[in-house]
């Protein structure tokens, strides 16, 4: 039996209000957004999906990433706001307040954060990494494969901390 | 520190899936990591400062793990996965107090952190303090409590 079809539109046409459809994947591949749009373009609703899909590691990683950035890197910035790139979709399960611009403006107002800086710039981790071994400045970790077990070791600071606030930023990402 | 800490714990979560264990040391004076923990407290107003802290705080899960688990030997689900985390560290400088709520007193608290392990072998480690090297190391110890084999 031939399972292609040429659109979107005619994979979900035999697709009833409260079904039950199955999707399958891992990380993004698992997501089929034009599916989703074209069961949402015709208006079918009740739907009751059943996914195998898990997160994806590489979105969380670059979540994570923007937001650290923002946190240091733009000290203007005072409030996210975290749309979906689908209207009136969003991950289920997310507990993210939705803000319009409004309110998340309003928001941004009263942080403590707003229009202050300058900025530190997160520079590159200098990092190593062998069969064995893994280091940092401050951090490294012997891999025992044959026990199973890693060593971590976290070194102290190397001199005193400075004497203000002034000097933390004058670190930066040294600090 | 925590920056590198915190891609290690990537590194290893994603790379390393058969280092089941994880033994956790720490070096240095206790009494620097103690200051730059008070000047952060000290400049609640200061913007970095603050979001220093929060980050620090999001490492409290690390020591949290560490005291909550199931005692040593036992796996436990938790955020970095089904794995036996040991912590404990090594004093220079003896720090009396840790502080609540804050993400380095997890990682430098100056002396045994063992809530995985039995009373008697904390008490035991306690007397083996001025002792910590060669076969009396505790990351050894624990080991063998928890059944690594060859320690």
């Amino acid at each position: 039996m031939d399972k292609v079809v040429s659109t979107a539109a005619e994979a979900v046409a035999d697709i009833a209000d409260g079904a039950s459809p199955a999707v399958g994947g891992f990380g993004l591949c698992g997501i089929p957004s034009v599916l989703i749009a074209a069961i949402h373009a015709a208006g079918i609703t009740g739907l009751e999906v059943v996914s195998n899909n898990s997160y994806d590691l590489g979105v969380d990683i670059e979540l994570y990433d923007i937001v650290q950035r923002l946190r240091f890197e733009h000290p203007e910035v005072a409030t996210v706001v975290v749309t979906s790139g689908k209207d009136k979709i969003f991950c289920a399960g997310a507990n993210i307040r939705m803000l319009a611009a409004s309110p998340a403006r309003e928001l941004a107002a009263k942080s403590g954060r707003s229009g202050i800086g300058p900025s530190v710039a997160l520079t590159p981790l200098a990092k190593s990494r062998s069969a064995d071994a893994i280091g940092y400045r401050h951090v490294s970790a012997k891999l025992d494969r044959a026990l199973g077990v890693a060593e971590i070791t976290i070194s102290g600071p190397e001199s005193h901390p400075p004497a203000d606030a002034a000097g933390i930023r004058a670190q930066g990402a040294e600090f | 520190m925590t920056r590198e800490l915190d891609d290690l714990v990537l590194d290893l979560r994603t790379n390393e899936a058969e280092l089941g264990t994880w033994v956790l040391r720490a070096t240095g004076d206790a009494g620097r990591v103690l200051a730059y923990d008070q000047l952060l407290l000290d400049n609640p107003g200061d913007w970095l400062a603050t979001e220093i802290v929060h980050y620090l705080n999001r490492h409290e899960g690390l020591g949290a793990l560490a005291e909550d688990a199931d005692p040593l030997g036992h796996g436990h689900e938790s955020s970095i996965g089904r794995r036996v985390l040991l912590t404990y560290f090594v004093p220079q400088g003896r720090v009396a107090e840790a502080r609540r709520g804050y993400g380095r007193k997890a990682h430098l608290a100056g002396q045994v952190r063992c809530r995985l392990r039995s009373g008697a072998a904390v008490r035991k480690d306690a007397e083996l303090v001025p002792l910590w090297v060669g076969k009396y190391d505790p990351a050894l110890i624990a080991l063998a409590d928890v059944g690594v084999p060859g320690t």
